[in-house]
This record gives structure tokens, sequence and C-alpha cells, in this order.
């Protein structure tokens, strides 16, 4: 019963998310009140958008609260679980704490706790392990590795953070290993048969999709050498072994050959931009559509709505900075997610 | 079946004379202007003539006008009496109106803008509530800064972080997602602590310099000055009222002959000049060429050809039906106009609709509401759904004595299948009790009445298909004169073997009459092309057997642009495609035939529904016997009627139409002064 509710939920939320025609709608606002005052009147938005005031609402308060938006839609889709899977259907919430966390860690790392402050989701501070505060207050990284002492983030975190000359990519790439392998965990915890497959191929995929862009713009745009950019990998793959993406980044021309590995290793299979990140994300959306469709399984019919809302507050994110430096509407369609 | 005939006219003649041949057009009631020719390509000095909306500007005058005075216009309303004729005319008699209007109208904005403006202060007030000291001496400190505003809840929580910097925070009322506050900070420092708390998504209220006490004392003296304001409004409500009074009906007039003046300048839109002389094109029915050509001549300088209509011409569709058939022409053009070469329909879908709707839904009570509500509707609506719904109304009555029905009540009348010439023809030894009894009879009926109304649409498939020289549907389509045979001789060969026990199947009369159409329909490519001395191969996209559109001509024309030439297909391909097209023939055949089965199906169900309510009837006494029989008629009526009348559309629609029906009319629109037009 538990299972169908979720499921049928998460499909029936899926019908109330933006279409084509309204993103063109919002596309041709002309500022970020009118997109906000857009918003007031569609279901997933109505509740975080009811007391804005369109005439003061500013880009970043626009962004803060469809992310409350999303989480709030995730809230109300797991009050409908009742079984006892509520350790893997809490992966957004980790995914945020995940996020966060990273966050933190640059903002210590380059003084700007400030930032980090603002831009804190205050309403995860119940859902998540740490305290964003004591966080933010802390002076350096080896400060934040007391301040994590009563998390699951000592063990892996601790050695690292208290390095005298702490490596940033090595610990932001260790917080991602603790999402996949808490999320693996749950996995094996939870699922059974080709739906634990599955599940772990939703990851997977996207560490695939990760590894890729990663190297693809540490290469063309920051020249950086394969042992460097090899450090930063995050040590899973789906079909995308460390040994390809090695061998592609010796190669003459490997920003080629990595443009063309997004095709012949499935990262990309929509062709809709000359930008692989486009391509990568709308591959990604139609897959999760799909499997949201199709699926029986409360865990990937959660996960995948998530997937969708992630896409769809992108492209939310990318009109409104469209709309705030006067990009055309049609510029702005091509980074959409759709 | 008429499509009423029309007839291509060309008017031409003096530049000076073109509106008032416009006008004489537009008074004509019958002239179907064409667009304009392109001339952005010819080398002459033709060109469209489509002035500056002369009147548009002032009709959205108008309407500016109105809305200010709150006046309703009307586009219909009777303008005889207005005897401005030029621009300037209209524009004094704006101008005017304009002038006792506009100032009142801006003080009423103001006073509006200033009480909203208010309002909003008021309700910000509210949210600091509790807040004692005196408005007009915090606004007015020198070094320190008060903002008052409202800050997300999740945001409080944050500014334990910022302790350290330079403000004081003083939460008031806390809503559920904001709550209302205070925060004071100094001058030197207010740049910094206003980018923090905008970066907390701190909303600031600005407070208005005139307010004075404290939240109390000045929320009523807001109330009591929002008072003064409202007294004003209504001062100035009651003038503009005044002005609305006197001017709303000749604002009206005026409006009403400004968008008709205008509309016949939009028709200019279509008119082609050349040095000092138009031109323009359109069609009229035939029958009205005399008259129309002496209307015209009367403008003088002015000069009308006309001539007859030929295929090449794209000329649109009035369909002319009598007034029993008139009103099913709605269900024609839901479907489609017929083009202007094909065939009105109208009359067979009236007949066929009736005939089935009868059929299907036969009680002589519940006939005669349904006509009798028809008729009502007809008075009081001008529904197009009305005058059907009486014509049905009667078919149901009529079939309704034919089955003895009456509100399914088979008592009364004599039912036709009790008589012994017809149930022994079915083969019952004795007159069936019900109509359940004469279930088997009903329903062979049905398919009787099915296959004669396919093979009728046949018949009319391949008139209209030869005579629009469409020899791939008249001969080779499902519904040409091949599947007309196939389907007519497997019919009949069937029903004397099984009905009359003739076997009238013999191999010659298999390989004549049923294996030799069929073989015809799957050659008919090659044969086609036989026909048009174009070779013997079949060319891709020759396959669609069943699809009556796609004619000879069509294909010709496809293949003289490139778009099937030059793709030959193997002769495996062109075995399978034809296998495959033959099968869909056949079974399209069989459930287009079962399709009828729908028809005696309706019968049995209608006398279920009445058994029902019946029964339930018979368990009560006396006045809830009535009351239950009131009811179920009513609902059958309202129920089955409504079902029976889709299904019969379906039918209509589904089962005849595609056997014969080509769309793609243009519909004949004649031009009038009263075109509505949008500006």
């Amino acid at each position: 019963m538990a299972n169908n509710a979720v499921t049928a939920k998460s499909r029936a939320i899926s019908g109330k998310l933006l279409t084509k025609d309204e993103y063109t709608t919002l596309m041709h606002k002309p500022s970020v009140g009118a997109v906000a005052a857009f918003l007031k009147t569609r279901p997933l938005y109505a509740a975080a958008f009811a007391d804005t005031d369109e005439s003061a609402i500013h880009r970043a308060q626009a962004e803060a609260l469809i992310e409350r938006s999303v989480f709030d839609n995730y809230i109300r889709v797991l009050k409908f679980h009742t079984g006892d899977k509520t350790g893997i259907m809490s992966f957004y919430i980790r995914h945020i704490e995940t996020e966060q966390l990273i966050k933190a860690v640059t903002a210590i790392a380059s003084g700007a706790q400030e930032s980090f402050m603002f831009s804190f989701p205050e309403y995860v501070t119940k859902y998540i392990c740490f305290d964003p505060i004591s966080v933010a207050e802390a002076s350096d990284l080896s400060m934040l590795a007391l301040i994590l002492e009563p998390t699951p983030y000592k063990k892996p975190l601790h050695g690292l953070l208290t390095d005298p000359e702490p490596d940033l990519n090595k610990i932001i790439t260790t917080i991602n290993v603790c999402y996949i392998q808490w999320a693996f965990g749950q996995i094996d915890r939870f699922a059974r048969g080709s739906s634990r497959e599955l599940l772990k191929d939703f990851f997977l995929r996207k560490t695939d999709a990760d590894n890729l862009l990663m190297c693809y713009r540490m290469k063309s745009v920051f020249k950086a050498d394969p042992e460097r950019i090899s450090e930063l990998l995050i040590p899973y793959h789906k079909r995308l072994r460390r040994k390809k993406i090695d061998e592609a980044l010796r190669t003459n021309d490997p920003v080629a050959v990595l443009r063309e590995m997004f095709v012949t290793e499935r990262v990309a299979t929509a062709k809709v931009s000359d930008i692989p990140e486009i391509n990568v994300n709308v591959s990604e959306y139609r897959y999760f559509r799909h499997r949201l469709a199709v699926s029986a399984n409360e865990v990937e019919a959660l996960y995948s709505l998530m997937m969708l809302f992630k896409a769809e507050s992108t492209n939310l994110f990318r009109i409104i900075e469209g709309i705030r430096y006067g990009l055309h509407p049609e510029e702005m369609e091509k980074y959409l997610i759709i | 079946m008429a499509i009423e005939k029309v007839s291509l006219v060309y008017i031409e003649g003096s530049l000076r004379k073109v509106n008032k041949t416009l006008k004489k057009c537009c008074e004509s009631g019958c002239f179907h202007m064409n667009p304009p020719p392109d001339t952005s390509r010819n080398e002459l000095a033709a060109k469209n003539l489509k002035d500056k909306g002369l009147y548009e500007r002032m009709i959205k005058r108008a309407r500016a006008i109105a809305d200010n005075l709150g006046v309703k216009l009307d586009e219909d309303a009777p303008f005889d009496d207005i005897e401005y004729n030029v621009g300037a005319d209209f524009k004094k008699y704006l101008d005017e109106l304009d002038k006792q209007q506009a100032g009142l109208y801006e003080e009423q904005m103001r006073i509006n803008s200033e009480i909203r403006s208010k309002g909003a202060i008021y309700h910000n007030l509210l949210g600091f509530s509790g807040f004692d000291a005196d408005f007009a001496e915090l606004l007015a400190c020198k070094y320190l800064k008060p903002r008052f505003g409202r800050i997300p809840n999740g945001s409080i929580r944050k500014l334990d972080f910022y302790s350290e910097k330079t403000f004081f925070f003083y939460p008031f009322e806390k809503k559920e997602n904001y709550t209302w506050c205070l925060y004071i900070t100094t001058s030197a420092e207010v740049n910094n602590i206003d980018f923090l708390f905008g970066s907390l998504g701190f909303e600031r209220s600005v407070l208005p310099d005139y307010l004075k006490g404290s939240t109390e004392e000045a929320a009523r003296k807001l109330l009591s000055d929002m008072d003064d304001d409202l007294v004003k409004l209504g001062e100035v409500e009651e003038k503009l009222k005044e002005i609305a009074d006197r001017e709303s009906e000749k604002l009206s007039k005026v409006y009403a002959k400004l968008i008709s003046l205008n509309s016949s300048y939009e028709l200019r839109a279509n008119v082609t000049v050349f040095d000092n002389s138009f031109h323009f094109s359109g069609y009229i029915p035939s029958k009205e060429a005399k008259h129309f050509t002496e209307m015209i001549n009367s403008v003088g300088d002015v000069t009308v050809n006309i001539r007859d209509v030929t295929s090449d011409d794209k000329a649109p569709v009035r369909l002319k039906n009598n007034w029993l058939f008139r009103p099913f022409e709605m269900f024609v053009k839901m479907y489609g106009l017929p083009a202007a070469n094909g065939m009105d329909p109208t009359p067979l879908v009236a007949i066929t609709y009736m005939l089935l709707y009868g059929m299907m839904f036969g009680d002589l009570g519940q006939g005669l509401c349904i006509m009798i509500l028809g008729i009502i509707l007809t008075k009081v609506t001008k529904a197009g759904l009305a005058p059907i719904i009486a014509r049905i109304g009667l078919s149901s009555a009529l079939f309704g004595i034919l089955y003895g029905s009456v509100f399914g009540n088979e008592d009364i009348i004599e039912p036709f299948f009790r008589f012994p010439q017809i149930y022994e023809l079915f083969g019952y030894t004795e007159p069936p009790h019900d109509v359940f009894k004469a279930s088997n009879m009903f329903l062979i009926l049905a398919l009787i009445v099915g296959i004669c109304l396919i093979l009728a649409t046949m018949i009319v498939n391949i008139v209209v298909s030869l005579r629009m020289g469409d020899l791939d549907a008249g001969i080779f389509g499902a519904s040409g004169i091949c599947g007309f045979v196939f389907y007519a001789s497997l019919i009949a060969g069937l029903g004397c073997s099984i009905a009359l026990g003739i076997q009238i199947m013999t191999p010659v009369y298999i390989i004549c009459l049923i294996v030799l159409p069929l073989a015809l329909i799957f050659f008919k490519e090659p044969l086609l092309h036989a026909m048009e001395n174009r070779g013997m191969k079949p060319v891709k996209g020759a396959k669609n057997a069943g699809n009556i559109d796609t004619g000879l001509k069509a294909k010709l024309a496809k293949m003289q642009e490139g778009g099937g030439t030059g793709e030959k297909k193997s002769v495996g391909m062109f075995i399978i495609e034809g296998f495959i097209d033959l099968f869909e023939i056949c079974l399209t055949y069989l459930s287009n035939t079962m399709s009828y089965l729908r028809i005696g199906g309706f019968v049995l169900s209608h006398a279920g529904l009445m058994l029902v309510f019946s029964i339930i009837a018979d368990m009560f006494d006396g006045a809830g016997s009535v009351v239950v029989l009131i009811f179920g008629n009513i609902f059958v009526t309202g129920f089955e009627g409504f079902i029976v009348g889709i299904q019969v559309l379906r039918l209509e629609f589904y089962e005849l139409f595609s056997r014969f029906f080509k769309g793609g009319g243009i519909p004949f629109k004649s031009v009038s002064t009263n075109t509505k037009v949008q500006v």
C-alpha cells in the first residue's frame, strides 16, 4: 500500500511540473518579480511564493524559494511512506547535506563563511547531522574537523581536515564518496533483486556523468594535467572505467576524445546542444521521466521525481539568470533541460 | 446534395470609386472576397491597398473614454441618427468628451492610488503592533537608522551568526513564513547592515514620514485619512457618472459607426492598385450574378467581369439544403467542408442520422418528448443542435410506433415483430413476446442496415471519385468499383448460403467476383501506371489502397514534383505491402460491418433499461410507482438519448464519411460592414 502511495503521489506531482509552454511564458517575463508572480499561480510553487512581494523579490530570494518548494514537495511525498525504507528514502536530505558540507568546506577554506551562512537553507537544519551556525563559525578546516566529530563524517574526513596542508579537492571527493557509500549501504539493506541493481545504477550513471563532465571542464577550460584530473575522479563507475579516462587524457587531442566519449560511453544520449553538459542533463531528464512512468518501486519513483525537480529548478535558475541579464528568450531556450 | 454554384468575379475601376465599390459589395451580402495576389515580387508598380486604419485610433480612443466612464459599448448599436461622416467629425466629438472626463478621471485615479498606498501602509503597520514608540521621532533620528520590514523565519536563527555586527533586531508579529521586524543600526554601518539583511531576505516596508505616534495611533490616523479620501472619491465618481449617463447612448452609437466604417477599410487590404485603378476579385453565387452586376455598375466607372469557376479555382463552398436537412450541415462542417467540386453529404447525413437514431432509440413517448424539447430549444435559443433534436425526436417517435414502445410500455401498440409475416421470415414459429425474445431478429436487421449503408456509400464514392477523375479511389480503392464488387459478392454469396440455403459461391463466382477484384486492388499501382502509360513498376508511396484521398491525380502531381519518382522498390517489398494492404482492407470490411451491430444492441439496451425501471416501479404502490416511472423515463431519455446521439455520430463519421468524403473546402464568407474587426 505504502509502496503504491509514494509511487502514485510521485507521478501525480510530476504531472504538475512546468510544461514547455509555461517555460516559454516564463522566458518572456520582463523581471524576476514577474517570474515570482507566475510561480505563485503554479501548484508546486504556490505555497512557498505565497507571501512574496513581487515588487521587492530579488534573484537569490527567488532561487531560494524554488529550492524550498522542491524540498517541501519532497517532504510531502515522503509523508506517504509508511514502510521500513526510511533510510534510503532520505537520499535527498543526504544529498543536500553533502552539498552543504562541500559549500562549507570551500567557504571556510576561502574565508567566506558569511556567504555560506547567507545561502544555507535553514529549513533543512533539523534534518542534517551538523549545526550550520557552528560550521560557519569555524575559522579553519581543523576547527571544522572538531565540529564534525559527533557526525559520521569524522572517520573519513578527520585526517584530511586536520592536515597542515589540506587538499580541498580530495576532501570534496571524499564527501561525495561518503554519499555514494551511504546510498549503496542503504540500497543493500532495503532493496532486493533487479531493483537493487537499478537503484545502484541511478547513482553510478550520475558518477559517470560527473566524472566525464569534470574531466572535460578541467581539460578544456583549465588545461589541467592528467594526474591532477585523476585525483579528482570519484572512484565509482557504471560504464566509464578509470582506464578509459586515463587513456583519453593521454591522447593528442584529449578534449575531442572526451567530447566523443559523451556519446560512445552513453553518458549523453540526447544531442540537443553543442554544450555537453546540456546533452547530459537532457539525457538524464528523459531517462528519469521514463523511469518515473514505468517504475513500480517507490524509491525509484521518488528518486526519479527528485531528478526531474532538479532539472526543473535548474531551468528556472537559468531563466531567472537570463531575465536578469536581458537574454533573448531564444537564447535562454538553448540552455533549458526539456 | 447541393453545393451552391458560384461564379468568379473580377472587379476593376477607377481608384476614386474603390470605397463605394467595396460598400456595394458589402451591401450585396453575397460577395466572398479573395485575398490579394502577392505583389512583393512583381515588376509592375502594383501594390496592395492597405491604408493605415483611419478609424482605428478613434476606435481605441472611444474605448478608452468608455472605460474611464464605465460605459459598456455595443458594437451592434444602430447608428443611423449619427450624422458624422468624416474623421474630423468623430475627432471633434471625442475631443469634447475627453475634455469633460479626462480631468475627473485623473483625479479619480489619483485618489484611488492614494487610498491603495495608505491601505498598503496600514496593512504593513498591523505587522508592527506592539511598537509603542513614536514613529515620527524614530524616523527623524540623525545617527540611528531604523528599518521596518519582514524577514523569512528561517533567517532569524542565522542572525546569531552575525551577533558581533552593529544592529539591534526587534521581532514583532510572526507569520507562517515571515516575521515582521525592525532593525536599527548606525548611519555609519547602515550600508553593510542593509546588505546583510538584504542577503537574508529582509523586505523593507518604507514608511512615510507623516506617520506619528505608536502603531495604533498611526493606524487610526491612516484610517481617518482614507475615509476622507473615500468621500472625495465618491464626489468625483458622481460627476463621472453624470457624464456617462448623458453620453453613453451617443458614445455607443458613434463607436458602432466607427467599427462599421473601419470594417470596410479593412477590406481594402484585399485590393490591388495599379496606377490610378483598383482591382480585386471574389466569388458570388451564380444566381446572384445579374443582381450583383447591376449593383456594382451603379457606382459608375467600374467594370465587372463574371466567369464560371474552373477546376483549378479554389472556389469557396456554400452548402445549400432544404429546411429539413439544413440543421445537419453542422455535423458536416464539424468534419470539414466538402471540396468545391465534391459532393455535399448533408442530405445523406440527415437521412441516415435520423434513421439510425430512430432505430437505436425507438420510443413513441420519449421520442415525442425529445421532439417537443427540440422545438422549445429552437424557439428560445440559437443552439445549432436544437433543430436536430426536434428531428431525431420525431424519428424516434416513428420508430417507437414500429417497435410498439410507449414510455417503455410494449403492450399499448402491437410491435412489428409480432406480425406473422415478419417473425416467420426470421425463422420464429410463434410471435416473440418482447424485444429480448426477438433479439436475433434485431441483430440481423442491424447487419442488413449496415451492409446497405456501406454499399450505398460505396456507390456515392464511386460516383464522386469518377466525377472528379480520381481513378484510384473510384475503381481500385476499397470503396471503389473493385471494393464494391468484392464486398457485395461476398455478402450475397454468404447471405444466400446461410439464410436461403442457396449455394451460389461456385468456383467461377469466387474467381470472377471475389478473387479478381482483390487482385485488381493488389495490382492497382502497376495498372494505374499502365493506364497513364508510365511504365509498370510500382512507386514508393503507392500503398493505402483504402485511402481514397490519395487519388491518381494527387499521386501523379507528387511524382511530377519529384516526390515519388526514382524511389523504386523491390518486388518482394511490393508483394508484402500489397498483402498487408489487402489484409487491412478485408479486416476493415469486417469491422465496419460488425460496427453496425450496435444498432441492435441499443434497441436491446433501451428495452433493458426500461424493464429495470418497470420492475422497480412494481415494487411501489400508487404515487411511488408513478414517480419511479417518471424518473426512469427522464433518466433513460437523457442518458440513453445522449449516448445514442454520440454513437450515431460516430457511425456517420467513421463508417460513412471515411468512405466517400473529400474535404478541404473553403467556407464562403460574405463580406459585410458588420464584420467584427479586432483593433
